[in-house]
């Protein structure tokens, strides 16, 4: 057994065995990346077959986040049956042996989710061609779910976000003046906001897995939620989302070929004054994760040091919030 | 008797009494460099990644350390521009509406301190 892993490969093979039969565990890895779950590949063999599969557990001492594996591979479910490109869900529960976490097992898809390598390595460069619109359709089809479809899955319905989002700010009680200025003017020029619809809360590259033609599938669906589906727009235009690219939306297009694509495949019209809203409330919601998520190393909630360095990320979302809203109203 | 040249042999001052050198920054940027330069080659993966992060939080707090004084002056003296005491009476200042009519003034001194937080923080992310 390698890479300390809280659980007994016995155990993964238990779980396989009432799937697929007498199976064996080999060459399970712990995969880097993910700051809210432990994720491992591994390889499950029965005597027909071989399956790369992932396994995931939500990480210890992160219980403020309710978006456990377990609740995520019901959405994933649902997400499959409505077009969605998304990895088949193999098994998912709580288990003593993963420290009473919960745990989902996934098939492996193919693909890259590391976002420096996309934008820059010349082997996706088809990719980066088809992204936004692979990007925009995909969207389309998670905004079309019928709400109705996720009953007896606890998600919130965000009517008020710029409330929502400033009562968990207030509740870090750490004073960001830039933070103050930013929600202030995110007040003052609020567009009407759409009808709610099923968001998926954090699209972006990192979390979305890319083939060497576009987008292979959607990942990480621990926020998703019901809200305005143009957040989804605006999050992967922050410049976070753009990881060190010139190009404005999640490093690989622009604002204009985002809103056509979207508009065509969603039938939703927007504009870039409501898309640009929605980016520099993006950037702020950002920065408070970014607030809390330094804040769980300061509390002991965690002692990941990649956690404590997020916590030095707030100063790029305040000077990002500073540029843009400078720039609209300049 | 000596016949060794000693002439060169005296060591820079100290700047850190009643310490010895090396001093604390100067300890931090050893360990820096010597995850950077020595320990990452040879590394992969999830330590590779790990130890960047390492060597950038140490850069970052060398930074801190090193601008701190400077950057706790130029607050003080944006802050009383601002007739704020200190940032949470800012930050209030800003909610209860008290610069609604100066915005563009509030933004300029907002981005002089978050420039000095960025300086350390992640010089290069400047635009």
């Amino acid at each position: 057994m390698s890479n300390d892993a809280v659980f007994e490969a016995n155990w993964l093979e238990e779980q396989l065995k009432e799937i697929f039969g007498a199976t064996e565990v080999s060459n399970l890895n712990r995969l880097s990346g993910g700051a809210n779950r432990e994720t491992w590949s591994f390889e499950a063999i029965t005597k027909e077959k071989q399956r790369s599969l992932i396994m995931q557990i939500d990480r210890d001492g992160m219980d403020r986040l309710n978006g456990t594996c377990e609740r995520e591979s019901r959405i994933l479910k649902i997400a499959k049956l409505n077009g969605v490109p998304v990895p088949t869900v193999i098994a998912s529960g709580f288990s003593e042996n993963v420290g009473s976490r919960s745990f989902s097992i996934t098939e492996k898809m193919q693909g890259e989710t590391i976002a420096r390598k996309i934008l820059r390595d010349p082997q996706w460069q088809k990719a980066r061609e088809n992204l936004i619109h692979d990007m925009a359709k995909a969207l389309a089809a998670i905004h079309k779910i019928d709400k109705n479809h996720f009953e007896g899955i606890e998600l919130s319905d965000i009517r008020d976000p710029v409330s929502s989002l400033e009562s968990i700010y207030e509740a870090l009680d750490d004073p960001h003046p830039t933070f103050d200025y930013a929600f202030r003017w995110l007040r003052a020029n609020q567009p009407e906001i759409s009808k709610s619809t099923f968001v998926h809360g954090d699209f972006r590259l990192g979390n979305l897995l890319i083939g060497t033609s576009g987008l292979n599938a959607v990942l990480d669906w621990e926020i998703a939620q019901f809200g305005d589906p143009i957040q989804d727009l605006g999050w992967m235009c922050v410049r976070a989302w753009r990881f060190g690219s010139g190009e404005q939306v999640a490093g690989v297009g622009t604002y204009d070929e985002l809103i056509e694509s979207y508009s065509q495949e969603s039938g939703r019209e927007i504009t870039k004054t409501t898309l640009l809203w929605w980016e520099i409330f993006g950037t702020l919601r950002w920065g408070v994760i970014c607030l809390q998520m330094g804040g769980d190393f300061r509390k002991g909630r965690t002692n990941s040091l990649e956690i404590a360095a997020i916590g030095r990320r707030v100063a790029e979302n305040e000077y990002d919030l500073l540029q843009s809203i400078g720039e609209i109203t300049g | 008797m000596n016949n060794v040249d000693m002439s060169d042999w005296g060591l820079p001052s100290r700047t850190n009494y009643p310490y010895d050198a090396p001093s604390a920054i100067e300890l931090i940027q050893a360990v820096e460099e010597c995850i950077t330069d020595e320990i990452v080659p040879g590394s992969d993966g999830s330590t590779k990644w790990k130890l960047r992060i390492a060597a950038n939080a140490l850069k970052i707090a060398v930074r801190e350390i090193e601008g701190r004084a400077f950057h706790q002056d130029g607050l003080q003296a944006i802050l009383t521009d601002l007739g704020a005491v200190d940032m949470p009476d800012l930050s209030e200042k800003i909610k209860a509406g008290d610069y609604d009519e100066r915005f563009e003034m509030l933004q300029e001194k907002l981005l002089a301190i978050v420039a000095m937080k960025l300086e350390v923080a992640n010089p290069r992310h400047f635009k």
